[in-house]
């Protein structure tokens, strides 16, 4: 028995067991015509790669595809990326009663439950709501700029993790360095443009990998904040996916769309890690 | 490795809460239901129904497990129950419009020799009500628990400031639209005219939106029975999607915002028509059950202040109005051992005390006729009567395999009039376009005219 | 930039993150609230006292405590032995391993749950809390085991050299002498895990059966589809209540949770 087994045996059973499997087995029924009820359940066909072909046509699909990418461009690399950069590099030097106050804050949204955040959102958003009492607007933001209002509310709940990559990542940055070229004359920007942000390069790639990862799958803030409308205004491939196969019950055609899912998380994260290894 | 999985396998079994088959000759029979915080009502009644059940048959145990959410929480979890026949509930509360892909699929048992033997079938309801689980095979699948119509809802005071005589009896869409048209224009801040028409409304926006109008054009049908064909392109399925385009174009209606909002039924009941802000409503016959003084909410004024009358047909076409029936049924399990005394517990369940519990709870209108005489059925509701006779007119859907699908892209059609994004007879067309592949194939589908 | 632009801009950010919150916190204490935010002068805890009964909101939170608490537990146990040979071992395919297990970190549960829910039929395990509580902790993993090592990476293994010559095994090394000294990272960890799951109301509206099983997150998620209109202050408090153990707890590791997001080196492998 090698000596890594024994303590990597329970994860390695659990992983294979709960996650592996049912990952093979949807990949298995991305390929058939399996429904839930109907005639279709009780005598599924191998039908090839007619899902991809339906779903390469299938408008609503293409739109959820959209969205998706608008979502995570929107809410995770350029929302929760840089305002948690920016939260990150505006926190050193300050007091800790500073800090304390905003990390409170800003971890606050992070840790909430993704209903409660959901309420929170659906509240501050609606007719009567904080934002167009404080404004002194008559907008129905979450029927006129849904996806505006969920890549808000991602920002909102995600930024803190960011921020905490960060915030470590800025941690080690020797003060010599930045104090130096501040003795040679350069600027705040320049300072951070030229020799803060290459120091934390890497933070970056990984964090920008995790977030992107996150983002693409997440599923419970839009389904309780908009479920997907109105329409499928807001309606980004997971909650397509759950439509197609808790609401339509087309398991087949749901996994199919999941698989494309996992693939195209799988391209972002070649590209973030070769970015990475080029560093190295 | 292979010391771990064996050990992880036999934890995970020890672990397992699901019951063990008895081993000492009792039998048990599993009931699906639904239930919600404010709708308690169906859980109350198969309590009652279990305990009458196991007096009068010992050896059997009825074990209740219920599912809370909505519909669509409920569907999905019986559709994933359904899927083994060791899961599979041995009997289960059912919508009607979801009998037939169960029968397709082969997951429902046939009740007709059961029934044959009840008298209660014969006695207590009427053949239209009978029809409400039949599958496509002409057998019946579930003995009705609830039943219901559709029609229209009126704010006197709102009709009357709009200059309209209440009680108020419109006789064609164009007396609806008319009465519309005076509201906006005479009672600012009132709401002319509220119906679902969008996919977050689901199935409502389909039945109590779409149908209510199509099923009272000239023919207007989803569904060809002669042919067996599913039908596109008739004029009523045009003219249908124009009163929705209407009521939208014209401000007729809610703001679009709303009309998207989940949370639109509760602003008709709980919000806009105690103000004063509704004028007309186009909804179902349950819609007062939140006005009792049992509600969470409750408006005592409501009769003083609300009116209700028959959707009409589009220009006055006999019979003159029309409504849409669906409901839920009590369904048996093809997968159960124990079929006598599963149907047994159905006609618990549905006897008249159970039933009237369950009418009296929710609403609903009952399918049993010794309910109806019941003058506790009544004694709260005025509007019963009304409704329940609605049954001459009122419609049922197509319930085939594929009909969840068809209403799907009839929501889509909907939605994009009500947005404004197609124009109806781009809406129509695009449903011509898609049905075939909802349905299963273009030879399910025919060309109307 | 100005003396004063980095206080006023963090000023602003703080009121950006506070909005959302503050009339869902007003609201509950005020009876008769509703969507509209219109404060009024008046407090009152009937909200709170409405909700507080042992169907709506001790039972739930009893279930959600078993529920995180026993995945953050399992997960803690199964993932810190994972992570031993990965951080003290030289291991062909490690950096391939570890790159895989932060991929999955990103994978849409809600997925996989169809299969896992026929498997959990297949082997009898619906409806099983204890089983839901293995699922979870298997979904945690990946990010628990990836954290777990890093953890680990700080302890130095000379301190674990001295336990060796002692003759002391892996087992010993591991518990008396890298866990006492990780103690915060197991902490953090166990507080991911627990947090992360103390929100999921997806995994148990599909794996199980009756509602007293249910843990809090499926309360609320229940109650605001379709009672929020109704009862808004009663959500609200209902809401905080529900939020409070997991905003506590993350106070409580607060301190150390700096540590765990450095993640320049993490991704080396």
């Amino acid at each position: 028995m090698r000596r890594w087994l024994l303590p990597l045996g329970p994860a390695l059973v659990l992983l294979g067991l709960f996650m592996v499997g049912p990952i093979l087995w949807s990949v298995y029924i991305a390929f058939t015509n399996e429904t839930l009820t109907g005639s279709a359940s009780v005598d599924s066909q191998f039908i090839g790669t007619a899902n991809f072909v339906r779903m390469f046509g299938d408008e609503n699909f293409l739109n959820s595809f959209l969205l998706t990418f608008v979502f995570v461009i929107g809410s995770a690399v350029i929302g929760q990326n840089t305002l948690g950069l920016i939260i990150a590099l505006l926190q050193r030097g300050r007091s800790r009663t500073t800090r304390g106050v905003v990390n409170g804050v800003v971890i606050g949204a992070w840790v909430m439950p993704e209903v409660v955040a959901a309420l929170c959102w659906f509240s501050f958003l609606s007719e009567d709501g904080t934002l167009n009492t404080v404004l002194g607007l008559e907008q129905e933001w979450l029927y006129t700029a849904p996806m505006l209002a969920v890549v808000l509310a991602n920002v909102w709940r995600g930024t803190a993790f960011s921020m905490l990559v960060y915030s470590a990542a800025l941690s080690e940055v020797p003060r010599d360095l930045t104090e130096a070229a501040a003795v040679d004359g350069a600027g705040a920007r320049q300072r951070l443009v030229h020799v803060t942000l290459p120091l934390i390069r890497r933070s970056i790639l990984a964090n920008l990998m995790l977030i992107t990862l996150q983002t693409l799958a997440s599923f419970g803030l839009i389904y309780t904040l908009t479920g997907g409308g109105p329409g499928n205004a807001s309606q980004t491939t997971p909650l397509y996916m759950y439509e197609q196969a808790f609401k339509y019950f087309e398991i087949g055609y749901g996994s199919a769309i999941a698989l494309v899912l996992l693939v195209i998380g799988a391209l972002f994260s070649l590209v973030y890690l070769r970015l990475i290894r080029v560093e190295e | 490795m292979k010391r771990v999985l064996i050990a992880s396998l036999l934890l995970l079994t020890a672990c397992s809460s699901t019951e063990q088959p008895s081993t000492t000759g009792v039998k048990e029979l599993e009931v699906l239901y639904k239930v919600e915080p404010t709708w308690p009502h169906l859980e109350k009644m198969l309590q009652n129904a279990k305990k009458q059940y196991e007096a009068a048959h010992p050896g059997v145990t009825i074990k209740l497990t219920p599912v809370q959410g909505n519909n669509e929480v409920y569907y999905t979890k019986l559709a994933l129950l359904n899927r083994s026949a060791d899961s599979a509930p041995d009997l289960y509360y059912h919508d009607t419009f979801q009998v037939n892909a169960d029968v397709a699929a082969g997951k429902l048992s046939p009740l007709d020799d059961y029934l044959a033997k009840w008298p209660d079938w014969q006695a207590q309801y009427a053949d239209s009500v009978k029809q409400a689980a039949k599958g496509g095979d002409d057998k019946i699948y579930g003995v009705p628990i609830s039943t219901d119509t559709r029609g229209l809802w009126y704010h006197k005071d709102v009709l009357a400031k709009a200059g309209i005589q209440v009680p108020w009896e419109p006789k064609t869409w164009n007396d609806v639209l008319t009465a519309a048209r005076a509201i906006k224009q005479k009672v600012p801040g009132a709401i002319p005219f509220t119906m679902y028409s969008t996919k977050i409304h689901g199935e409502a926006s389909t039945m109590q939106g779409f149908e209510m109008l199509l099923y009272g054009t000239p023919g207007g049908t989803l569904y060809d029975e002669t042919r067996k064909k599913w039908l596109t392109g008739s004029k009523g399925f045009t003219d249908s999607l124009t009163f929705v385009n209407t009521v939208y174009r014209e401000e007729l209606g809610p703001k679009l915002a709303d009309a998207h909002n989940a949370k639109l039924g509760d602003k008709v009941t709980l919000e806009w028509f105690p103000k004063g802000e509704l004028g007309i409503a186009l909804d179902g016959a349950w819609m007062s059950a939140a006005w009792r003084p049992t509600a969470p909410k409750p408006w005592p004024e409501w009769q003083d202040k609300i009116g209700w009358t028959r959707m009409p047909t589009q220009n006055g076409e006999a019979p003159g109005a029309v409504s849409m029936s669906g409901g839920w049924v009590m369904a048996m399990s093809s997968y159960t051992t124990f079929k006598q005394e599963a149907f047994d517990f159905i006609t618990t369940a549905t006897n008249k005390d159970n039933t009237l519990l369950y009418s009296v709870g929710t609403g609903d209108l009952t399918p049993r006729k010794d309910v109806a005489e019941d003058p506790s059925y009544t004694k709260d509701n005025p509007t019963i009567k009304f409704w329940t006779d609605l049954a001459s007119v009122t419609h049922y859907r197509p319930a085939f395999e594929e009909y969840p699908k068809v209403s799907n892209q009839i929501q889509e059609a909907m939605e994009a009039v009500t947005t404004g994004a197609q124009s109806p007879e781009e809406a129509a067309r695009t449903y011509a376009e898609r049905l075939p592949s909802a349905v299963g194939g273009p030879d399910k589908v025919a060309a109307t005219g | 930039m100005g003396r004063w632009a980095p206080p006023i801009a963090l000023g602003v950010i703080v009121a950006a993150f506070l909005g959302p919150f503050a009339w869902v916190l007003l609201a509950s204490v005020q009876p008769g609230a509703n969507l509209a935010a219109e404060p009024t002068w008046e407090f009152s805890l009937t909200n709170f006292e409405a909700v507080l009964t042992w169907e709506t909101t001790v039972l739930p939170l009893i279930n959600s405590v078993i529920i995180s608490g026993g995945t953050a537990a399992l997960t803690v146990i199964v993932s810190a032995l994972a992570a031993y040979p990965l951080s003290r071992y030289r291991l062909r395919y490690k950096r391939h391993f570890m790159l895989t297990l932060l991929f999955s970190t990103g994978l849409p549960v809600v997925a996989i749950l169809v299969p896992v829910y026929s498997m959990f039929f297949r082997l009898n395990l619906y409806g099983s809390v204890p089983a839901m509580i293995v699922f979870l902790s298997a979904s945690s993993l990946p990010f628990a085991i990836w954290l777990m090592k890093n953890f680990m990476d700080g302890v130095p293994i000379s301190l674990e050299e001295a336990a060796w010559v002692d003759g002391a095994g892996w087992v010993q090394s591991l518990t008396r002498v890298v866990a006492p000294l990780m103690a915060p990272g197991i902490a953090v960890v166990g507080i991911f895990v627990f947090v992360g799951q103390w929100g999921n109301f997806f995994a148990p509206l599909i794996l199980l059966d009756a509602p007293e099983k249910q843990p809090a997150a499926m309360t609320i998620f229940t109650f605001f589809t379709q009672y929020g209109q109704v009862a808004y202050g009663e959500l609200a408090a209902f809401s905080i209540i529900y939020t409070t153990p997991a905003v506590i707890l993350y106070v409580a590791v607060n301190r150390y949770l700096a540590g765990s997001f450095n993640l320049g080196g993490a991704v080396k492998g």
